[in-house]
């Protein structure tokens, strides 16, 4: 499906519609340019495919256009300053747009500014195109994007320019829209429009031609004030009609170096611009709507906003700014994991190198030994396993003898034992006793635990003899047994001790004490608890 | 599309063409040198972890050697003996009525039962049974009766030392009869008196064989 473009040329005289489909013009409407009239004469047109891209020439008069340097400033915040430049360029209300030239040497930065007044007509236009349905392409000047037009048509083979020398192009067109229309352009930038009156459609070609003459020079002279001085290098488009072109192309344009006369339909056809429609038209309008269709990108478009550009400026800028950090960081990122993981083939390389020799050396070292192995009378595991068995069924084992034979020795005839508990730790772990052993041995749990309760020797007598003998026997045992065991006396030899009821009585016919206990006497006992820890 | 390419400022296009370049640069780079880098450190890791295994194997070696050389008469002790071969209850209370007698016990008693798993120590509850032998664990209980604590002490060593398979004493209890308390001594059949009792709690354990060994080859 073709896609189809409108454009419209908006001047004081008139207003021209131009439909493309692909890039092709397929009709053009005349209107008159009062906007009241627009919905009337060019709704039909409009109508046709609502969803075509709409885009509006304006071919005024009243059109302005300026080149500004403005300071170097953050990116981010160069929006406002050209906001603001171009404010105080065209005060009041205007549709504005700006463009960058170029970066100067004084790294202050060229901007095209170009205006059109928000009065007389256009406002009414702008509301007319506002309110249509279709997708709207902007509005722009006709002379910033039809500049670049002028050095497309004039001779390719004309001599080169010295470096240093102004080279000035001039084209000179009537559109039915506002007249004459003259662009000059210096050195590829536009430097000065005109629009003037347009001759009659109906004058003759040799008076035609004089006033096309009076025009080119008046021109000059206006042209005299931007810099232009004579010998300086200009070459001519003029478009025109057929007959016009054989008469204009025999005048003496003095001061041109070259003078290119075309017919719109020509102009057209050289720029590959397809079929403009008549052969002998003889306005512009067209031309230049297909022009402008024919570029991928306007070159300056106009906006009512108070601030130019947006966002998306302002991140091609950061990025442009960004481009050489990023392309070094990459190039430096780049060799730098390029050296690092040369540097670590190299290295482990060299490593690796070195492990498999020292394998080769392990194998043969463990070959010998597996040699030797095998040899043995007997199979490792098994004995290990037999080994393993015999100790582990000896878990826990305790030789009694010794703490026997250290308990005797603390003793010294100074008491017998009345009754023993052994516990061997290493196996009750659950036991109370372990559990209590476990408290005094400091949290290890104990390899075993003696009670031992003894029945002091009879010849003691008193208390106090009694309980100095407990302890003597007491210091004995914590001496004999060593700082692996806890010795302890838990009960002292002094005062009934509980679950101990000593009985006793006095009869009056024998006149003797009756006392239960060894001898009839009351025997003094002491009990020690031995706990030894697990190593 | 090239045309709007030129348009870039020069310094931009400049910087594209290094940035694609040092992209094109690190993509051949990428699979050709990074490739090479994680082989040879894999290959470092195959080796560090097979120098590992021969260390280990080599030390393993030396282990069995040095083990079977310390410990072979050992092995061969146990092996011939009979503390590694089962045995039946009958075999425990024979050994416990002949060092009774020897000590010239007044009263014994006893009881086996298989063991409590609260009793058991952890090293033979957990202890593998895939070897060559396994670990059968049983409880004895002992009341014995003596006319003096001497005889039931040597009983208690006798056994720890000399028993079928292995007998580890977990707790005794003994007691002198005490007249003091009201205590009165027993008379045994032959009337000798009776002055000592206690109990006496053993674990008793043997070992049985689960495969026999190689007759043809090594042992």
């Amino acid at each position: 499906m073709a896609k189809n473009q409108f454009v419209l040329n908006i001047g004081d005289d008139n207003v021209v519609l131009t439909k493309f489909a692909d890039g092709k013009v397929v009709n053009a409407w005349l209107g008159s340019p009062d906007p009241a009239m627009a919905q009337e004469e060019l709704g039909e047109a409009l109508a046709e495919d609502t969803k075509a891209r709409l885009s509006v020439i304006v071919d005024t008069l009243d059109q302005s256009f300026k080149e500004e340097e403005i300071p170097k400033v953050s990116i981010l915040d160069r929006r406002k300053v050209l906001a603001r430049h171009i404010n105080m360029a065209f005060p009041g209300a205007n549709l504005r747009g700006a463009r960058i030239v170029k970066e100067t040497d004084k790294k202050t930065l060229l901007y095209e500014f170009a205006a059109v007044p928000l009065d007389g007509r256009i406002p009414g236009w702008m509301d007319f195109v506002a309110s249509l349905p279709n997708e709207k392409g902007g509005v722009h000047a006709i002379a910033s994007e039809n500049v670049d037009i002028i050095a497309a048509l004039t001779p390719k083979d004309a001599d080169q320019v010295d470096e240093g020398v102004n080279h000035w192009r001039h084209m000179i067109g009537v559109n039915v829209t506002g007249g004459l229309r003259q662009i000059i352009e210096k050195n590829g930038r536009l430097s000065l429009t005109r629009l003037t009156q347009a001759p009659p459609a109906e004058t003759p070609p040799e008076e035609f031609a004089d006033m096309i003459i009076r025009d080119f020079k008046a021109t000059i002279t206006y042209i005299r004030r931007l810099g232009y001085q004579v010998g300086e290098p200009l070459d001519l488009v003029v478009l025109t009609t057929p007959e016009n072109k054989v008469v204009l192309q025999d005048m003496d344009w003095e001061g041109a170096r070259s003078v290119s006369v075309y017919t719109p339909f020509e102009a057209g056809l050289m720029l590959n611009l397809g079929s403009l429609g008549k052969e002998d038209q003889a306005y512009s309008d067209v031309l230049h709507a297909a022009w402008f269709t024919s570029k991928r990108k306007s070159v300056l478009p106009l906006t009512r906003a108070a601030a130019l550009g947006d966002t998306k400026d302002d991140i091609r800028e950061l990025t442009f700014a960004a481009a050489p950090y990023a392309a070094g960081l990459a190039v430096a990122a780049v060799l730098g994991w390029s050296s690092w993981t040369a540097y670590e083939l190299f290295d482990m390389s060299s490593r690796n190198g070195q492990l498999e020799s020292q394998l080769a050396g392990l194998k043969s070292n463990l070959q010998q030994q597996q040699a030797a192995v095998s040899k043995l009378a007997y199979e490792p595991a098994r004995v290990r396993n037999v080994i393993d068995v015999a100790t582990t069924m000896d878990v826990g084992k305790v030789d009694v003898m010794p703490l026997l034979e250290g308990i005797a020795a603390g003793l010294q005839g100074d008491a017998v034992i009345s009754d023993m508990k052994f516990v061997n730790g290493g196996v009750a772990q659950s036991s109370a006793a372990t559990r209590t052993a476990t408290g005094a041995a400091g949290g290890k749990p104990a390899a075993y635990a003696v009670d031992i309760n003894l029945i002091l020797a009879s010849v003691i007598s008193t208390a106090d003899e009694a309980v100095q003998t407990a302890r003597k026997i007491e210091g004995r045992l914590r001496e004999g047994f060593g700082k692996e065991y806890t010795v302890a006396m838990t009960v002292e030899p002094v005062g009934a001790q509980k679950k101990e009821e000593f009985k006793g009585g006095f009869t009056a016919e024998t006149g003797e004490a009756q006392a239960a206990g060894v001898g009839g006497r009351e025997a003094f006992r002491a009990s020690y608890r031995i706990e030894r820890t697990a190593p | 599309m090239i045309g709007e390419l030129l348009a870039l400022p020069r310094r931009v296009l400049i910087s594209a063409a290094t940035l694609l370049g040092a992209i094109l640069v690190f993509a051949l780079m990428l699979p050709l040198l990074g490739g090479a880098r994680d082989d040879a450190f894999t290959r470092n890791a195959q080796l560090t972890e097979e120098i590992s295994n021969t260390n280990k194997g080599i030390a393993q070696a030396k282990s069995d050697i040095d083990f079977v050389t310390e410990n072979q008469e050992k092995f061969e002790a146990l092996v011939g003996g009979d503390r590694l071969v089962p045995h039946t209850r009958r075999a425990a209370t024979t050994a416990l009525e002949d060092i009774a007698r020897a000590n010239g016990f007044t009263t014994l008693n006893y009881s086996i039962s298989a063991a409590a798993a609260n009793t058991s120590p952890k090293v033979l509850q957990t202890q593998p049974q895939s070897g060559a032998y396994r670990i059968s664990v049983e409880d004895i209980k002992v009341k014995v009766g003596a006319q003096l604590d001497g005889p039931v002490y040597k009983f208690i060593a006798a056994i720890t030392e000399a028993f079928p398979g292995a007998a580890v004493v977990q707790s005794f209890t003994l007691a002198r009869v005490d007249k003091a308390k009201g205590g009165t001594p027993m008379r045994d059949k032959s009337g000798r008196l009776e002055l000592v009792g206690g109990d006496i709690d053993i674990s008793w354990r043997t070992a049985q064989a689960q495969e026999k060994a190689d007759a043809g080859g090594k042992k």
